[in-house]
């Protein structure tokens, strides 16, 4: 069967009504997070997790990527009418976009960040069920010292390359693979790091984690890094819709947008946010009025807004077709996954297709979905806004109290949850990453289990783990995305060093 | 014309500035001027709420 006949059949799951109904809650959910400062698609994909551990496993992941979609069109929303940015990926929305409301112009700006989103969405949902089947052939063929070198790849793209230091990402990566230890060795059935409680025998809940760290640790940081309250919304005036001239100057950009997006959030340590960053960069290059550019310039709102959106379709392709979470939602949804003991990857594809081809089908609907759900109810999520932030963040706590305590009614459970949050909370405050935690926790067993395969398979012999050019080649790759974020950020400065003594000159 | 060199070089720098940008605004700062002004980005114009 070709693609196109899974995409069919795909389609043929995601029109099912309840599946429907799962993607409606995802992308409401997902827009009114993106629309509400503070609070991203990784913090509700995790306080979501635990509420949707007896729920259907299709309808919920198709739940969890519409929330990641969602967020991103949501996020336009304050970013235009408050210049408050959502999530990281709208920052660069709100440089022209704000401007645009300002001048009487936020139909347009909401218009073109919703319709670009769309196409974005669209093409490279696309895109993704094109390149899918081809990544799922390459990595069939892997065996255990391919899959550890994977997960290598994957440890260093979520830390090291992650953040801006590479020691404080590669610590939380520890932390995380040291959690993972605790509980009974697969192989020789011994407990670790267990200290006689006998609930710790079977490891850490990541479920627990991801919460503690996502839902907890986060309320906790934006509740005390004190968010005003009293930001202005811009009143939309006139039409929200766009002029012929709009429409001239956004397509190109769309499109460009989407090229840029898709294969940033494709690749390992690549993320909605860096696109964005790039996708301005090259709209102000290429735009006929750069001029225009910090007035107001509609190009640097469709551009932006359709890279973060491709990005996000981007990221899904090495967490479906290899497992590899590139991004801190992506973690969360691998670990959704896991939750239902489904394992992202190859043999999902081969063994899941329904799931599979239904999760991407669902994201083509839910692209529609948030097309109408955006722009004609654009006043309603403007409302969301005069929520009291602390209503917000006392909301957040309790669901994920509740939640966690449901899932697993333990009052070790429970401790978990409130040590790991206070844990997220200071990593969050010391500018450590939490999301190589969470990865940490769920890849470790797995890395530990194939390395360990591998070893037995050659007697002992570690060279078996570059002894293949695929395995040889991902630990390079790692190598590769430890050393150059280093020297690209170097050379930028002594770049940018040199153009400032230029224009002093 | 901009030599080929030159191009990459500016590609380069220009993509190293995207990094170090997201790198700052995922752990919640402000991203360092030098990186908003390879991107184009004025300093002033950057979301004093982030």
């Amino acid at each position: 069967m070709g693609t196109f006949d899974f995409l069919l059949q795909g389609l043929a799951v995601a029109l099912d009504p309840m599946i429907l109904l799962y993607a409606l809650i995802g992308v409401t959910l997902g827009t009114a997070v993106g629309v509400l400062p503070g609070i991203g698609p990784a913090l509700t994909v995790a306080l979501l997790l635990p509420v949707t551990y007896g729920l259907d496993p299709a309808g919920s992941l198709i739940m969890f990527a519409g929330i990641y979609y969602g967020g991103m069109y949501g996020g336009s929303t304050t970013s235009i009418l408050l210049n408050t940015p959502g999530e990281s990926a709208s920052i660069v929305t709100a440089l022209e976009g704000n401007k645009m409301a300002r001048s009487g112009r936020a139909g347009p700006a909401l218009a073109t960040a919703a319709i670009g989103s769309f196409v974005a969405g669209l093409l490279a949902t696309l895109a993704l069920a094109l390149i899918a089947p081809t990544v799922v052939k390459f990595a069939l063929v892997f065996g255990p010292r391919e899959y550890f070198a994977l997960m290598v790849l994957a440890f260093v793209t979520v830390s090291a390359a992650f953040g801006d230091s590479t020691l404080r990402g590669l610590t939380s990566l520890f932390i995380g693979l040291g959690l993972a230890l605790v509980g009974i060795d697969g192989l020789t059935g011994q407990a670790r790091l267990s200290f006689g409680v006998p609930q710790l025998l079977d490891g850490i809940e990541v479920t627990t984690l991801a919460v503690a760290m996502f839902a907890v640790g986060e309320a906790l940081f934006v509740a005390g890094s004190g968010a005003r309250d009293d930001d202005e919304v811009i009143k939309i005036k006139g039409s929200i819709w766009m002029t012929a001239a709009d429409w001239s100057r956004s397509w190109k950009s769309w499109l460009r947008g989407t090229a840029i997006g898709f294969p940033i959030g494709a690749m390992p340590a690549g993320g909605a946010d860096i696109a964005s960053f790039l996708s301005y960069a090259t709209e102000k290059r290429t735009s006929r009025h750069p001029e225009e550019f910090g007035k107001g310039a509609i190009e640097g709102v469709a551009g932006p807004e359709a890279a973060n959106n491709a990005a996000a379709a981007g990221t899904l392709v090495p967490l479906l077709t290899l497992g590899l979470p590139t991004t801190a939602t992506a973690a969360i949804m691998l670990a959704g996954f896991q939750q239902f003991g489904l394992q992202p990857g190859p043999l999902l594809f081969a063994t899941n297709p329904q799931l599979v081809w239904g999760l991407i089908a669902s994201l083509l609907i839910a692209n529609v979905m948030l097309l109408v759900l955006n722009l004609p109810l654009i006043g309603l999520w403007v409302r969301l806004l005069s929520i009291p932030r602390p209503w917000l963040y006392a909301g957040i706590l309790l669901f994920a109290t509740l939640g966690t305590i449901g899932a697993n009614p333990s009052p070790v459970e429970l401790s978990m949850l409130l040590i790991f949050g206070l844990l997220g909370y200071l990593m969050r405050l010391f500018g450590y990453p939490i999301a190589p935690v969470v990865v940490g926790l769920i890849l470790g067993p797995m890395a530990e289990q194939q390395l360990r395969r591998a070893l037995a398979i050659s007697q002992g012999d570690p060279m078996t783990l570059v002894s293949t050019p695929i395995a040889a080649g991902l630990l390079a790759l790692a190598a590769v995305a430890l050393i150059l974020p280093l020297i690209l950020r170097s050379r930028g400065k002594g770049q940018i060093l040199s153009q400032v003594a230029g224009d002093e000159d | 014309m901009t030599p080929p060199f030159s191009r990459i070089q500016n590609l380069m720098s220009l993509i190293a500035a995207a990094f170090g940008a997201a790198a700052a605004v995922r752990a919640h700062t402000r991203p360092s001027d030098a990186d908003l002004r390879r991107l184009g980005i004025r300093a002033k114009d950057f979301p004093k709420s982030w």
